[in-house]
């Protein structure tokens, strides 16, 4: 077994292939490199000069095919999870103190991030035919999780013709090949991950205080506010690293019983210690 | 005997064919290719049908509902963890 790790997307990338050693295995690693950060620099909101940042200075920009496709994505997935996960979140981010990449965030300050409501839901409409996006005035886009769950998806693709993969990148991890991938959930059980990809949402990091209150990344879109859930944190698996990346955040919003009433494959951490296993997983 | 220009056709038309040859083994039809353009244009095709992949996905989970989204497969082991999923 093979492992490479590096720093991409503001966390540290594992690529593990299951071949012996060899220059071919090294080149896949330094392709998925490359990969991690050409999306990066297309869809990072930290980096000015990005294709994301743009669009979000700008309001109006006829945009490239792979930023067009990440944000049918995510409109999509606002759409199917009635709003719970929105790529308008961005405001509610920076208002709430997460106006930078996250190392450099302040862990505690005395402004209050939480007196500053920012509004989520905003309008974006994509002319597919000539790739221009509009977004509604006072609105910006943020493709955190989205993005890297993405890029996973395209990196294990890829990975895959070296041989059996896996491709982990903070909480969004997906597998190819024929074996299965003990995968362990931290502080809870190993899932042995025949297929498919897990991702895990929570706010037990990337948090910070402000002003005295605990604050995270998770914004409910309805309140524009880090959600105030009864979860610590929730583990899917699902088809895709972009399908279980929006599915965990759904219901990590959502709460232990609506998550538990989904039916998805997952691991629940609840606020008060208890982990549960649901949608089939055994 | 054969005439000298018959034995002069003869050796032009067994030099043309070892030649014919020699240029085919050597340009290595079977060897797979390694020409950057070609490398790169089947690296595009390979992310066009990841794309759509994933297109066909977002459809099948908006006709499908959330529950039907998730197809992966996992199950609880007793291994020890290859790695482990943490918040992102």
């Amino acid at each position: 077994m093979e492992q490479h790790v590096f720093h991409a997307m503001g966390t540290d990338v594992e690529l593990l292939l299951d071949t012996p050693p060899s220059a071919e295995s090294r080149e896949a690693f330094a392709t998925i490199e490359s990969e991690f950060e050409r999306l990066e620099a297309i869809l990072s909101r930290f980096r000015p000069e990005s294709e994301l940042s743009a669009l979000n200075r700008e309001g109006t920009l006829d945009v490239s095919l792979e930023l067009q496709h990440v944000l049918e994505l995510a409109l999509e997935a606002r759409e199917r999870t009635r709003g719970r996960f929105d790529p308008t979140v961005h405001d509610a981010l920076v208002a709430a103190g997460y106006d930078r990449s996250f190392e450099l965030v302040a862990p505690d300050a005395d402004s209050n991030g939480s007196a500053a409501l920012a509004r989520c839901g905003g309008g974006v409409s994509l002319d597919a035919a000539i790739g221009r996006v509009a977004l509604e005035p006072g609105f910006h886009l943020d493709f955190g999780g989205i993005g890297k769950g993405y890029a996973v998806d395209q990196a294990v693709q890829l990975l895959a013709l070296a041989g059996p993969c896996l491709v982990s990148a903070g909480g969004d991890l997906a597998v190819r090949g024929n074996r299965t991938w003990p995968v362990g959930v931290e502080d809870g059980p190993t899932l042995g991950l025949d297929r498919g990809a897990i991702a895990t949402s929570g706010r037990d990091r990337r948090r910070w205080r402000r002003g005295g209150e605990e604050l995270h990344h998770l914004i409910d879109p309805s309140t524009g506010r880090p959600a105030a859930s009864d979860l610590l944190r929730v583990t899917v698996v699902a088809g895709s690293a972009v399908e279980a990346e929006v599915l965990a955040k759904s219901l990590f919003i959502g709460g232990e019983r609506e998550a538990l009433e989904a039916g998805v494959p997952a691991v629940l951490l609840t606020a008060d210690g208890r982990t549960l296993l649901t949608g089939g997983i055994a | 005997m054969t005439s000298p220009l018959a034995r002069i056709y003869a050796i032009a038309l067994a030099s043309l064919v070892f030649f014919v040859s020699w240029a085919l083994i050597a340009a290595r039809p079977w060897a797979p290719t390694t020409n950057p353009q070609l490398l790169a244009l089947a690296q595009q095709v390979q992310q066009q049908s990841a794309a759509l992949q994933q297109q066909q996905l977002g459809k099948q989970g908006r006709a499908g509902g959330t529950t039907q989204l998730a197809s992966g497969r996992a199950r609880v082991v007793t291994l020890p963890p290859l790695t482990i999923t943490k918040t992102s």
